[in-house]
Order: structure tokens, then sequence, then C-alpha cells
């Protein structure tokens, strides 16, 4: 759990992000529909516009036809050709196939009627189709009169119920009515494109036609206009609608028999937008049904939504990463600080180790510094003190004693025909008695600044500090006996049957520059003689003598 | 005395005649500006106004507004979407059976005549028993005229509607008559001038009437702000409300509708 704790911060900051990456998407997609759907919808909208004035401006265009009948007061071909010539229908009408004027002829002024217009117009003049009917709507005239157009004059519109039904309607409300689809003809009935047709009524001039009954009693004729559909759609101003179908039919319900312009092609797909408009036009309902293509999307589009994908996963990833780098790295300077703080016990653990070995060392060092010391000063086979630390001490005395006025005695002796001893005995035992002889020194002169020490082979000496001859003697005297009782054998030995010594012993004065060589010399001469004298024996000077004139006295052994 | 008297008889000519300058000037004052042809539109729609017959409650309004005027007014009939356009460009000066909301209140100013509820008219077989059976419907298309609106909760249906693409337009009511008859929509909202074409048996046993839960809208004579000024506007209201109080807007009403619609529709409080 403590493991996935520094996980839980960036987890959480990555989920919140994706979170509100996916609002931000989905309100951006939401907003990109509304917008594509405001799109669709204005451009329907604008379609419709568009259709709707243009068929005001038809309206218009046939109210001033009918303002012409009911100024000049009746059809005259000249002044009607005129009128339309001077409308200047160019390319921008390119939608109306013909301008014409239907007069509405009783049956029994049918003869009449077509007397008339062989006079005025044609001498082929007709009525088509023919027949016997109670009332004639005979086109009388059409503008222009070229191509199909021709086709018009003398056609009689009644029959055809379509036609039949938008004229009755412009008949009874006075107002502008359209037909149903019609297959127009351009030059003949093989380029017949879908279409409608236009009826203006027009009364007899001076009288009422404000209502129905005096509409119908009162009614000259119509004025109308051909359309074809096709043709009417590309006239109109401004951009054709882009990125849709567009299918304009003659009925509230789509159906091919009803498709006056247009096609909604192949099979809708889930995400397209469909919205269908109805127009009436002249009294007449028109559907317009609009469904987006594909290429809408990319035209209206907006392609934010990648972007804020991309953007809003990147984001979202990169402030879980910071995090986890702010969590970690407090976890991580922790952890180094631990390590950092135990590797300083560790050191300082070592430390101590050390020291302890460095004081041991130390110690260690002191303890052969005390042990080179001894080594330095001490004979290693029998204990005594060396003949090197014999001189220093004897030149320290020596100085001490010419200071302070003390007696300084001396003694100086060597075992007797110890070279004899070694030669029958072997050195193991020459060894061992050197030893047992440095063992009486020290156990007689036994005063702490008493010094006893092996000489030199044979030899040994004592320093006997603050100690007057008398004194010495008996301790020399002391020592010999000592080593008489030793009775260590020595047959070789002219003194006696066991090992024996012969001791000198001086109480030299002391003057401060005197050297110690004279002392030695001296007590040598000593110890000579008694080896000399029998050996075994200690020879001194009664007195304190003089260096350069010893007294001889010597104790027999 | 000859004098005097003279002077004293010539004194009173003179303050009658000053006091009937005044009163044919505040008279003057108190109509509108007549100064130049002023337009109105109509727009096909139920009893409101028919161009086949040229008959209708706006027609027979606009009529006496203009009588009581005394102005020329120059009647055109075109499609509501348009008037709106006109009224706020203002091409057009006025415009009969008005509804407010914010938008138009910007460019349009009003003088109430009439009130009236919203009914969404569905289709029997559509199975919708409330406005929210509606809203759940997937296949429920609404048919509405383009431009129009009207009570809160209706217009609230329509925008969720639309913005689901359950809405188809028309410039009319006759379409989305024929489009509820062939099953194209199943629904559309109609007022009181509607109801006459319900009794057009076709259409009456196919369909039901849901009443939106709102309080009645008032509407009114439709005045552009772009081309009348606000004193102008203030003359023509209470040209209205004078048509009100003389009775004159509940005689046309009863012409059309039976005397209690007539009156639930013309006797309301009019908003300042």
């Amino acid at each position: 759990m403590s493991r996935l704790r520094p996980l839980f911060l960036p987890l959480l900051i990555l989920a919140s992000m994706l979170c509100v990456t996916w609002l931000v998407w989905d309100h951006e997609q939401q907003n990109s529909r509304k917008a594509l759907r405001s799109q669709f919808d204005f451009l329907l909208r604008e379609t419709v516009s568009h259709v709707e004035q243009r068929m005001a401006g038809y309206d218009q265009m046939l109210r001033g036809v009918q303002g012409l009948f009911a100024t000049t007061g009746g059809m005259d071909s000249d002044n009607f050709h005129d009128y339309i010539d001077a409308l200047q229908l160019d390319v921008n009408f390119s939608g109306i196939q013909a301008i014409g004027f239907i007069e509405s002829v009783p049956g029994a002024l049918k003869k009449t009627h077509i007397a008339a217009m062989r006079r005025r117009v044609a001498s082929n003049y007709a009525i088509k189709p023919e027949g016997q009917r109670k009332t004639y709507t005979p086109v009388v005239q059409v503008e222009p009169d070229v191509g199909g157009n021709l086709a018009l004059s003398g056609l009689d519109q009644w029959p055809d119920p379509v036609r039949r039904s938008a004229m009755e309607k412009a008949r009874d409300s006075g107002m502008p009515a359209i037909s149903g689809l019609l297959q127009v003809a351009v030059e003949s009935e093989a380029d017949a494109q879908p279409g409608f047709v236009m009826y203006l009524p027009i009364y007899a001039r001076g009288e009422q036609h404000d209502n129905v009954a005096a509409r119908r009693a009162h009614l000259a004729g119509w004025v109308f206009a051909v359309f074809h559909m096709h043709n009417l759609m590309a006239s109109l101003y401004g951009e054709r609608p882009s990125g849709v179908d567009l299918a304009i039919y003659d009925d509230v319900e789509p159906s091919p028999e009803a498709l006056l312009y247009g096609s909604i092609g192949g099979a809708a797909q889930p995400s397209a937008i469909a919205a269908d408009e109805y127009l009436v036009v002249a009294g007449h309902t028109w559907m317009f049904s609009m469904r987006t293509k594909d290429d809408f999307y990319a035209r209206f589009g907006r392609n934010a939504k990648s972007l804020i994908v991309i953007a809003g996963t990147s984001l979202s990833l990169l402030l879980a990463l910071l995090a986890w780098l702010l969590a970690n790295g407090r976890a991580r300077a922790v952890g180094l600080a631990t390590t950092m703080t135990r590797e300083l016990h560790k050191q300082i653990e070592e430390y101590e180790v050390v020291q302890k070995r460095m004081v041991q060392s130390d110690k260690a060092l002191e303890e052969s510094n005390r042990k080179l010391e001894v080594l330095s000063t001490t004979d290693a086979l029998t204990g005594l003190a060396n003949r090197r630390h014999f001189d220093e001490v004897l030149a320290l005395e020596q100085a001490r004693h010419a200071r302070s006025g003390a007696k300084l005695s001396l003694i100086l002796l060597d075992i007797d025909h110890f070279k004899a001893f070694n030669d029958n005995y072997g050195h193991v035992k020459g060894d061992e008695c050197l030893r047992l002889v440095g063992r009486i020194l020290s156990e007689c002169a036994i005063r702490p600044a008493d010094l006893a020490a092996r000489y030199g082979g044979e030899e040994f000496a004592c320093i006997l500090p603050e100690t007057d001859n008398s004194g010495a003697v008996i301790i020399a005297e002391k020592i010999r006996r000592g080593i008489e009782a030793l009775a260590i054998p020595h047959k070789a030995s002219s003194a006696a049957k066991c090992v024996t010594a012969s001791f000198g012993v001086i109480t030299p004065p002391c003057t401060a520059g005197q050297p110690a060589d004279e002392i030695l010399v001296k007590v040598d001469e000593l110890l000579y003689r008694a080896k000399s004298s029998g050996r075994n024996r200690v020879e001194f000077v009664a007195h304190d003598i003089a260096l350069a004139s010893p007294h001889e006295p010597s104790l027999p052994g | 005395m000859p004098a005097s008297i003279s002077r004293k008889t010539i004194g009173r000519y003179l303050g009658c005649l000053l006091l009937l300058l005044c009163t044919l000037g505040s008279a003057v004052a108190a109509g509108p500006d007549c100064s130049r042809p002023l337009t109105l539109a109509l727009h096909e729609h139920g009893l409101l106004y028919s161009a086949e017959t040229n008959t209708g409650i706006d027609k027979d309004f606009a009529d006496e507004l203009i009588r009581r005027s005394g102005c020329k007014v120059k009647v055109n009939v075109m499609p509501r979407a348009r008037i709106w356009q006109l009224i706020e460009s203002g091409a057009l000066d006025f415009s009969l059976s008005g509804i407010a909301d914010a938008e138009r209140n910007r460019f349009a100013s009003f003088a109430w005549y009439l009130s009236n509820k919203y009914y969404l008219l569905v289709r029997k077989d559509a199975n919708v028993k409330s406005l929210a059976d509606v809203e759940r419907s997937d296949r429920f298309q609404l048919g509405v005229i383009r431009s129009f609106r009207y009570s809160e909760s209706a217009n609230r249906l329509v925008d969720k509607l639309d913005a689901a693409s359950r809405v188809s337009q028309a410039n009319g009511l006759a379409p989305l008559y024929q489009t509820l008859l062939r099953n194209r929509i199943q629904g559309m909202i109609i007022e009181p001038f509607d109801t006459p074409v319900l009794v057009e048996k076709k259409l009456r046993v196919l369909t039901n009437l849901i009443e939106f839960n709102d309080p009645a809208v008032p509407h009114g004579l439709i005045m552009s702000r772009k081309s009348l000024t606000t004193v102008e506007q203030k003359k023509w209201r209470d040209l209205v409300n004078a048509m009100r109080s003389d009775g004159t807007v509940h005689r046309i009403f009863e012409k059309y509708f039976n005397p209690e619609i007539a009156e639930a529709m013309t006797n309301f409080q009019a908003p300042q």
C-alpha cells in the first residue's frame, strides 16, 4: 500500500485531466454538431429563401403584365411584345421559358375568336385540342415566339387538370397561382424538362372583382409564365448550396413522380443531417428536402476535436508525470537522506573502530618502545643492565655524586676460569651459570638506585650510589658468597670445586668532568689483583683512594 | 361705449379662436403622423387572414385601425419570416398578431389586443399523451412555421426537438396540415385561430389536442422601432387601446368565435 501511495496523486491528476479533456472534447463535439446543424439550417433556409424571393420577383413581373392590361384596357400584341422586350428577360431570369396571355373565350364566341386571331396573328391559328367546350382558354400570345413556344399558340390550357387547377385558383383568389409539376418542352416534346406555370388572372377593366363570384364573372384571361425548374434554380443569386444534396418535390412527400429539381443520392449515412422544409409558393406547396454529403463535414466541420484529444492527453500525461516527479522526488529525497544517514553511521562506526585500533596501536607501539628500551638497556641472558646502560648510569651517577659530594662505589667481578667451565660443561651450562650469577647480583644490589650489570662475557659490575667503600665491600662479599653458595660444579677451576668469582671494589672520589674510564681502569686493576691473588676473593682499597695511586687491601677467599 | 363693447367682443372672438386652435392642435397631436404612406403586412394564418377570401381577424382589425388613424397604409400579404425581417430593417411599419420575445423586443414594439393559449395537435397513432411523451419519442417529428414563437414551454419543446433535427419548417399552416395528414410530421402547434380546420372530419378523427400548461400569450400590433419613433408608437398603441376599450376588438372576434372564446381572447390584462 505504501508503495502505491506516491502513484495516487499522479493517477488522480491523470484521471482528472483525462476527464476534463473528455468534457472539453464532448463540449467541442456538441458545439461542432451545433455549428454543423446551424450551417445546414442556414443553407436550407437560404435556399428556400432564394427560391421564395425569386418567385416573389416573378409574381411582381406578372403583376406588371397584369398592369399593362389594366392600363391599356385589352390585349394588344404589339404592346405585349414591347412590354416583354422591355423586361429584358435575359439569363438573369433564364428560368422563364415563356410569358404569354391566355384569353378566356366563351364557347359561343369560339369562331369569332379564331377569326380575329387568324386576322391578327396567323392564318392557321386554331384552338388545340379541338372539341366543344363551354369555355376555351387558348394561349393567344407568347413571348418569345420561337422554338417550342410556338407550339403554345392556340393551346387550350383548361383540359389539362394540372394547369386548370392553378388557373382556377388564380381566377378565384385574384392572386398568382402556380401549377403542379409539368414536363415543359424547350424545343420539342422530346427535350421536355420538369417545370411549372404561374398564372395571374386578368379581369375586365372597370369591373368589380372583390369576391369569387365577381372574379369568375369578369375574368378576361390570364397572364402566365412557363418555367424550367432547373434553369430557375441555376439563375438564383448567391452560391449554390455545397456539400449537400437538395431535392424539390411538388408535393409534401418525396416521390420520383413529384421530383421537380435535384435528387437525394444513395442511402443516408447515420451521421447525415437531413431536413425537410415546406414552401407555399403562389398557393402551391413545394417540399425542399436537403441532406448532407460526406464533403459537407470536410467543408464546414471544425477540426478541433483531434487537437483537443492530442493536446489534452499530452497535457494530462505531462501533469501526471510532473506530479509523480514531485511526489516521488520527496520520497527519493527521504530515501537518499536515510541511505546517507546509514552510511554516515557506518562511517562513524568504522572511524570508531579505526580510532580504537589506533589507540591499541599506540599502546602496542608504546609497549614496543618500552620493550625496545628495556632491550636496549638490558642484557638478554641475565636480565641485568647491559654494558651501554651501565656506562650511561655510571656517567650520570659520577656527575651527580660530584655535585653532591656523596660516596659512589663500584664493584667489578669476573667468574673464575669461565672459559674452562664452558669448555667442560658447554655453552648451555655456561649461559645457565651466567644467569645464576646475574640472579645473585640482583638479589644483593637491591636498593632502587643500585644498578647490577653484565659488563661483558663473564664480567659483571654493580654501581652503588651513596655507598662508601666498606658498604660496597660487604655487598661484594655477599655476592661472592652467594655465588659460591650456588655450588655450581667447576672441576677445571683452580680456585675451588665450584664456580667462584673474583671482585674488585672501588669508591673513587667524584669530580666534575672526570672520565668514567679511569674509574673502570682502577677497578679492573683491583679485579686483576684478586685474580692474581688466588681468585674467589674481593680486592679493594681500604679508604677512598685517589685514582692515580690506589691502595691495594685484599680479603682472603 | 360702442368702442369698448367692440373691443370686448373682439377679445371674446379672439379667445374662442385661440381655444379652437388649441383644441385642434391637441387633436392633431393626439393622432399618428400620417405625413408619409405607411406599410402593414398580413400573413395567411387560419382565421387571422385568408388571401383566398381576403378576410380574417387581422384584416378587419387592420381596416379599422387604418380608418381610425386617417393615414394611408399600404397592406401586403407575405410570409411571417419575411415580415419579421422587414420589421427589423424598418422597411415595414406594422404587422398584426405578433408575440414578443427578448430578440423581437429589440427591434419591435407591441400594442396588445388579444391573448390566447397554444395547443399541440398530435396524431393519435403517434401514441403521445403528454409533452413528455413527445420528447421521449424518437420518431416524433414536429411541424412549425418558420420564425413563429409560441408560449414558454412550447418554445422549449420546439428548441429541444430542433436541436435533435426533429422539426420540419414551413412558411404556412397549409403544408403542415397536409404533412400531418400524410404522417410526415406527427404534431404541430396550433392556436384558436386554427381550430376551424379541425372541423374537417378527416383531421379531427386522426388527431388529439394537448394543451401547453402556460398562461395565455398576448398578441398585438407589431411596430417597427426603426421606422416609428417612441412617440408615434405610443399614438398607435393608444389607438389600439381605444379599439379595445370601446369594444371594437371584441366585436371583431365575435365574428369569428363564439362569445365565450371571444371574451377569453380579448378580455385580458395587457402587459405594460
